[in-house]
């Protein structure tokens, strides 16, 4: 854990929300002013921190939330937010994605979590707490990572078309998916599905290797644009190479965040 | 001083991911208590889900269309093509479990039948007694995918149980 690679993280992360919600503007309407989706409860006390429009906050206050949101992520380019902007940061994501909880998706659930642990994460903690929180945060980010696909791996375990090598076919044949012409090249669809199988068995384990981790998240970049490309899911890959960051080392996230880090 | 600190790190990632994984893991793995005790802590701050296109990807791609005439037929999410109202259409179709083929006739629930009609609720305004149906179009054979049997399936919406 070190500053330059939490900087860089909170930057990526903060640019993924502020094109998210850019993107998402000009559905707002159909998303958080008038949901498509009826609200539904989210259970415990907690549940109103993460359900706040339309229960304790007005459900107009959303469109506000997204102008706010989209400012508060400008600051977190610039600089580390302090622990009241990032705690408002997560509580007002997480709230909107609740509301639009109809156009969810994992990239989305995944930042949710992100911004959360990110309340504690800090470049320069001034107390001992606050070092052993961040600590927690940065790790349980990390891990976060790692267990996503080890649980997606998993789940595809469970069918018949990810190990016979047709997974990738019959995506790429569904009109709502693409690219259709995989579909009619069956050793390159088989490839490819074996290639995401493996991918996501060896992630949890590979990345923590010096040797391997490097050509893993590059792996892993292609693959996420892939399926914003092809899946309709772009803030979900866009997400998933963000988070990426946290797993750069010092030398590597200064070199990405120069020459403005080494101006500082 | 550092390695109780690490102790103590571990530990809490520890029973964090052990619960994330009673509740992500497919659910025959996992038994019911333990479940239980994963939705209490997770799903109010720590919710999430890991198996799209798992076990399989959808055998079945699924349009939801409205009727505006005797012969008119639209996507639910024809009238704008923003990449999150196609999800919001998608999304509809999953909770419908359209990646499976339908039976004769597909009863919807009323939380899917107040979300399709907001869908098209430009629509609804100027057209009275909207009809909508599914159209899927299924995979026969894994290993020739693009080969789709094409099936429209009416929609019916089913009344509330009364209390």
């Amino acid at each position: 854990m070190n500053p330059a690679t939490i900087r860089l993280f909170q930057r990526a992360v903060h640019l993924w929300l502020l094109g998210y919600l850019l993107s998402a503007l000009p559905a707002a309407e159909w998303l958080w002013e008038h949901p498509v989706g009826r609200s539904l409860p989210v259970p415990g006390p907690s549940g109103l921190l993460v359900n706040a429009f339309g229960t304790w906050l007005p459900g107009e206050a959303a469109v506000l939330a997204v102008i706010l949101l989209m400012a508060f992520a400008v600051y977190g380019l610039w600089r580390e937010q302090p622990v009241w902007m990032a705690f408002l940061t997560w509580m007002l994501f997480a709230s909107l994605v609740q509301r639009a909880w109809l156009a969810s998706c994992g990239g989305l659930l995944l930042m949710d979590n992100v911004l959360l642990w990110m309340v504690l994460l800090r470049s320069a903690p001034s107390a001992r707490l606050a070092e052993g929180a961040g600590q927690l945060a940065f790790h349980a980010i990390r891990v976060q990572l790692a267990f996503t696909y080890l649980v997606t791996g998993l789940h595809k375990l469970g069918g018949t078309s990810w190990t016979g090598g047709t997974a990738v076919g019959i995506v790429a044949s569904d009109p709502q998916f693409g690219p259709a012409f995989l579909a009619h090249v069956p050793w390159l669809s088989a490839a490819i599905t074996w290639a995401l199988l493996a991918f996501q068995f060896i992630f949890p384990v590979a990345v923590w290797f010096r040797a391997t981790r490097l050509p893993l998240l590059a792996f892993g970049v292609l693959f996420h644009l892939g399926t914003a490309l092809w899946m309709g899911i772009p803030e979900m890959g866009f997400a998933f190479i963000a988070c990426y960051a946290v797993f750069l080392n010092e030398d590597e996230a200064r070199m990405t965040m120069r020459p403005r880090w080494s101006s500082r | 001083m550092r390695t109780r600190r690490a102790l103590v790190i571990g530990a809490l990632l520890a029973v964090h991911f052990a619960l994330l994984a009673c509740y992500t893991f497919p659910r025959r793995w996992v038994p019911d208590r333990l479940h239980f005790w994963s939705v209490t802590y997770v799903r109010p701050l720590f919710h999430q889900g890991w198996d799209l296109f798992a076990p399989d990807p959808p055998r079945c791609s699924c349009t939801l269309q409205v009727g505006l005439g005797a012969a008119d037929w639209r996507a639910l999410d024809a009238s704008q093509d923003h990449y999150l109202v196609t999800r919001m259409h998608r999304n509809i179709a999953a909770y419908l479990d359209g990646a499976r083929p339908f039976g004769d006739t597909l009863y919807v629930e009323p939380l899917m039948e107040q979300a399709m009609r907001a869908m098209v609720r430009d629509i609804g305004r100027e057209v009275p007694g909207l009809r909508f149906r599914a159209v899927q179009r299924c995979v026969t054979d894994d290993h020739r995918p693009w080969e789709r049997t094409e099936r429209v399936v009416p929609i019916v919406f089913v009344k509330p149980a009364k209390p």
